[in-house]
């Protein structure tokens, strides 16, 4: 059988702390600007004054993302010099040796993955902390969750202990690049392609 | 986006691709009036082609993030079209260099000349399309549309065309009212183009949505100045080819080359600057 391995977001309960986010960057010794795994706030709605009361109709939810190493990885498709690939664990990876740094891969990934790094000259991103995995430890980012929102394992095992969804807004429709993510919607949760929700802290992420 | 090396490197192997087949077919047209070959200005295109194709080739270089790993560009010609443009841009340069070379051997077989002259030529529009379809990205809208390949051949043909027009100032004007016409009918195409296209993206997501307002809205003067400048080489074009004087006005042919290369400009700085991806 062979592996995909994938993450689970419980988006229902993200504060929106980014400790994922920190410790990813603090793991891979990330450069400023390069973030493999980023937290998006969704922020949709607004307040009216109807009869002297204010109400309001506001959504509001944070959503964790990282690679999704997807089945269909457009980044592979693109990637001229075949530094991109997914190996026999379902990971999409990056050959440093081969890496042009010419960015086709980042314009093509609708999840904002591939990130550009200035100091080496190449594209990077989430590689599943494989090394860790190796040793059997968990990935960084599920490690350091206080709210415990991220699991991981095999996408066919997941799905059958938490079921989900594998789009919402900010992501795009699943059926571009089929991603190996399952994502337990926030009640407020909206779909992929609403037009009124927003990303309110872009500066984040 | 601020891709300025890709937009003189796309450009500059356009409008070279488009010099090499305008030159062919300029050669057709003499043939096919029994008028002299139109050798001597191709031996002066041929170098224009040249140097276009190899500082486009270097501009490139310029884009990239390890320059050093550029031979590992060709790795993947079996699935991505950015590897398979690699490729045949390089023949399409090669192609044009061994041609030149073979020119200036006058003793050489004609046939060889002219085999290395048609590979030359369909590497050169293979070139063209494969850089097409490396924009059209299911997850880009704006580019994903067949805008973006009609555009890229209009420019190579308008460009090239108009280059090779210059160089043939001294041809009768009969040989040239052909060719003028079907720039006219290109840069009238190019006008509906450039409007349609809004109207293909629009009511296609968010993304769609963005890209049209950065084209309209944030860069409304940019995308309105290049229709202006395209028809005023409609008027510069139109009067010498009514008025039978192509050739009397070569300074006018100049000119629409240089406004049409301003017009091109501003098209492909747009090109990269509406780029907005679904998703994050």
């Amino acid at each position: 059988m062979k592996k995909q391995y994938a993450f689970y977001i419980d988006t229902s309960r993200c504060s929106g702390c980014k400790t994922c986010q920190v410790a990813c960057k603090d793991k891979n010794n990330l450069d400023i600007g390069v973030l493999w795994r980023r937290v998006y706030e969704v922020s949709r709605g607004s307040w009216t004054k109807q009869n002297g009361v204010w109400k309001n109709n506001i959504k509001a939810y944070n959503v964790s993302l990282s690679c999704n190493h997807c089945e269909k990885p457009v980044c592979v498709e693109v990637c001229p010099t075949g530094a991109m690939k997914k190996n026999k664990n379902g990971i999409v990876t990056i050959d440093e040796k081969k890496c042009i740094g010419c960015n086709y891969c980042a314009w093509a990934c609708p999840y904002g993955a591939p990130q550009y790094d200035e100091a080496k000259g190449i594209m990077t991103k989430c590689d599943f902390c494989e090394d860790y995995l190796e040793e059997g430890k968990n990935p960084s980012c599920v490690d350091s969750c206080p709210m415990r929102v991220i699991d991981f394992g095999d996408l066919k095992e997941l799905k059958k202990k938490y079921g989900g969804a594998e789009q919402l807004y900010p992501l795009p429709e699943a059926h571009h690049t089929k991603p190996a993510i399952l994502i337990k919607p926030h009640k407020d949760a909206v779909d992929s392609g609403d037009s009124l929700a927003q990303i309110v802290n872009e500066e984040e992420v | 986006m601020h891709e300025w090396s890709l937009i003189v490197f796309t450009l500059l192997t356009q409008i070279a691709v488009g010099v090499f087949i305008a030159g062919g077919m300029m050669e057709w047209r003499m043939k096919s009036l029994n008028r002299e070959s139109a050798s001597t200005s191709q031996k002066q295109t041929l170098p224009v082609v040249i140097v276009l194709a190899v500082v486009a080739l270097i501009t490139s270089f310029l884009h990239l993030g390890s320059p050093g790993n550029a031979l590992h560009a060709l790795n993947n010609i079996a699935s991505s079209w950015l590897s398979r443009e690699i490729l045949f841009v390089s023949l399409f340069t090669g192609g044009v260099i061994v041609f030149f070379l073979l020119t200036l051997w006058t003793t050489g077989s004609a046939t060889f000349r002219k085999i290395v002259a048609y590979i030359t030529a369909i590497a050169g529009l293979l070139a063209i399309f494969s850089m097409a379809k490396v924009y059209m990205l299911e997850t880009v809208p704006v580019w994903n549309t067949v805008f973006t390949p009609l555009q890229f051949f209009f420019t190579s043909f308008l460009l090239g065309g108009l280059v090779v027009l210059v160089y043939n100032k001294n041809f009768e004007e009969t040989t040239v009212r052909l060719p003028m016409k079907v720039l006219l009918v290109l840069v009238l195409a190019s006008i509906v183009l450039w409007v349609a296209n809004t109207y293909l993206v629009s009511g296609q997501g968010i993304a769609a949505g963005t890209s049209l307002e950065v084209l309209l809205v944030n860069n409304g003067w940019l995308y309105y100045g290049r229709l202006v400048l395209m028809a005023l080489a409609v008027v510069l074009m139109v009067y010498p080819i009514i008025k039978r004087s192509i050739q009397e006005y070569p300074g006018l042919i100049i000119t629409c080359f240089a406004l049409l290369l301003i017009a091109e400009i501003i098209g492909r700085y747009l090109f990269y600057a509406s780029y907005v991806r679904v998703g994050v």
